[in-house]
């Protein structure tokens, strides 16, 4: 699965300051350890830019570009700043993202044809997110008709299902993976991505990283192509490598509702099959759900 | 070909809980059931209905909830016993007195009277500390130091405090009662908290029960998930009996302060809603409500 490394953020405090500042240093750190990590692309997160977001978004572009040859992932609600960052691009860039918002498809999705990028297309319409999968479907057949209109491809199209926390709503953890699994069948062609890292907003850090991985486990079984995700978990870069081979299947036999004995596991793979278990929605989540 | 009415069968149980100890002791929970679905299986026990007691005179109680106890609120002994006359299965006495922002009444004065509250009636007494986390660990510790015998319902447990009250609890034998603010994820993690220390059955879970009007349907709906989640999936983490203290809520609305008999009607709508929604212990304050819902359970109406 194609990574897309999420720590350049703007709701990080060293990276707003690092921002406010012009500080390059702490930006070039984190591009190039996620370099390092493995990551595919580089989200670059500007959030809403509402200050200088042309002189921003240039910045922090070229202040990236000059330590990374990585193709990169601008990630801003303003068209502003999304056009003055992506005319600076070497490489192909990730237009993150357009939706079925009125505004986007007359702010965003023309940019995608203009700079020629790829470009993130959430199920998000002027109605907010389609609560299951049947209206996730209806907002992404049309949207995507939309964009195809405006003479942008399947191909570079990567459909967001809007991956929810599970503290908050579990029940869209499951309809956010069953979209996946049926996206190929309704758009062929697409390619799909989540903001992997929300399933745990909202959880105790510490406990954020298994929700993560178990996660990526389960939506890449369902055919997900990229993930916007924390590279610098090593775990999970481990798990996206093929390795860990047992924890694998041990989530795909929750998955497919197969008696899993917990009890005669070592912790670590019992946490996963108890994460997994509260991921399909079989047990009921709590911030002390590895501790039941 | 005679017909047969199809029939969920559920994996879990509702822990069965005994409240108070003796000649009077209450059971509760120990269904296998949705609320109230009496035609699927075995509810061991009934739903209960307590009367609400005050340590503090009924300090800003709405008139008409106070009318039937008139003689009897500056004696809480007194006004207990005259619940149970009314027909009410259990006492739920809440230490209002021991407010620091009120009468800030000491831990022994509370302790003193759940005490003698507990020597003179003849029921099993729910013991409600004011709601400040920090004063109701040292009341609540008080109280079920003094009456280890008694087996009381204690609480409100919280996020807070819930460690020392656990202590007190467990180490006194008596029961708990694990509140969080309408939130069953919230409550299933304090669920976990709790049992590593107390099996499930000396716990009682408080959802907290807002009136009809104020959230009602979200009590509701938290109480009828917590049943689901225990008794059709099982979770033996949700499978406690739960505790809707509704009067208070009720006749606190401007609704009930306004109008005797608009407060009698707020209350017993928003009692009948949780008892269907699942309630093991509905706490009301009024005689003639606790007549009608002990009806209700029966069946009668």
């Amino acid at each position: 699965m194609i990574l897309i490394g999420e720590n350049i953020h703007i709701i990080a405090k060293v990276i707003s300051e690092a921002v406010r500042n012009r500080d390059i240093v702490p930006i070039q750190e984190l591009a190039r350890a996620q370099a390092r990590a493995g990551a595919d692309y580089l989200d670059l997160n500007l959030g809403p830019a509402r200050k200088d977001p042309e002189e921003v978004a240039s910045w922090l572009v070229n202040a990236v570009q000059a330590v990374s040859d990585l193709p990169i992932s601008l990630d801003t609600m303003n068209p502003l700043a999304m056009e003055a960052g992506l005319k600076l691009c070497r490489r192909r860039a990730l237009l993150n993202s357009a939706s079925g918002k009125t505004e986007s498809r007359e702010r965003m999705m023309p940019q995608a044809v203009k700079y020629h990028t790829q470009v993130v297309i959430s199920v998000i319409t002027d109605q907010g997110c389609p609560p299951d999968v049947d209206s996730r479907v209806e907002s992404i057949m049309e949207t995507v008709a939309y964009a195809n209109g405006l003479g942008i491809d399947n191909e570079d199209i990567w459909v967001d299902p809007i991956v929810l926390p599970v503290s908050a709503d579990q029940k869209q953890v499951r309809e956010a993976l069953e979209f996946i699994r049926i996206l190929p069948d309704l758009l062929p062609g697409v390619k799909s991505v989540v903001g992997l890292s929300n399933v745990s907003n909202g959880t105790p850090a510490p406990l954020r990283g298994i929700l993560n991985r178990t996660y990526m486990v389960m939506l890449e079984r369902n055919g997900l192509y990229s993930a916007i995700a924390d590279v610098l978990d090593q775990e999970l870069i481990d798990l996206n490598r093929g390795s860990l081979n047992d924890i694998r299947v041990l989530i795909h036999r929750v998955m497919d509702g197969e008696p899993v004995d917990a009890d005669v596991l070592p912790e670590s793979e019992k946490n996963y099959v108890k994460t997994a278990r509260v991921l399909m929605g079989d047990a009921l989540y709590s911030h002390a759900w590895l501790e039941s | 070909m005679e017909y047969k009415a199809p029939l969920e069968k559920y994996t879990g149980r509702v822990k069965e809980i005994t409240l108070g100890s003796g000649g009077k002791s209450v059971k509760i929970g120990g269904s296998n059931i949705l609320p109230l679905h009496h035609f699927e299986g075995s509810a061991a026990n009934r739903p209960v209905v307590a009367l609400e007691v005050d340590d503090n005179g009924a300090a800003g109680w709405a008139g008409a909830a106070v009318e039937p106890f008139r003689h009897v609120v500056d004696d809480p002994v007194k006004w207990g016993a005259l619940c149970l006359k009314l027909g009410a299965d259990l006492v739920c006495l809440h230490l209002e007195g021991t407010d620091p922002n009120g009468a800030n009444k000491a831990p022994a004065e509370a302790a003193a009277l759940v005490k003698r509250m507990s020597r003179e009636l003849d029921a099993p007494l729910i013991v409600y500390g004011c709601g400040d986390d920090k004063k109701d660990v040292e009341v609540l510790t008080a109280v079920a130091e003094a009456c280890k015998e008694n087996n009381l319902l204690l609480g409100p447990a919280v996020k807070e405090n819930y460690e020392a009250i656990l202590k007190a609890v467990a180490d006194n034998g008596h029961c708990i009662i694990a509140q969080t603010p309408i939130d069953i994820n919230l409550e299933k993690e304090l669920n976990v908290k709790l049992l590593k220390q107390l099996p499930p059955e000396r716990i009682v879970i408080d959802p907290l029960s807002s009136a009809l009007g104020y959230g009602m349907e979200y009590s509701f709906t938290i109480m009828e998930r917590t049943r689901q989640v225990g008794v059709v999936y099982g979770d033996v983490a949700m499978q406690m009996p739960v505790i809707a203290d509704l009067g208070r809520e009720c006749w606190k609305t401007n609704q009930a302060r306004s109008n005797g008999e608009q407060g009698l009607l707020w209350e017993s709508i928003t009692a009948l809603s949780l008892l269907m929604a699942g309630a093991d212990i509905l706490v009301l304050r009024h005689p003639e409500n606790c007549r009608l819902l002990k009806e209700a359970i029966e069946g009668k109406i």
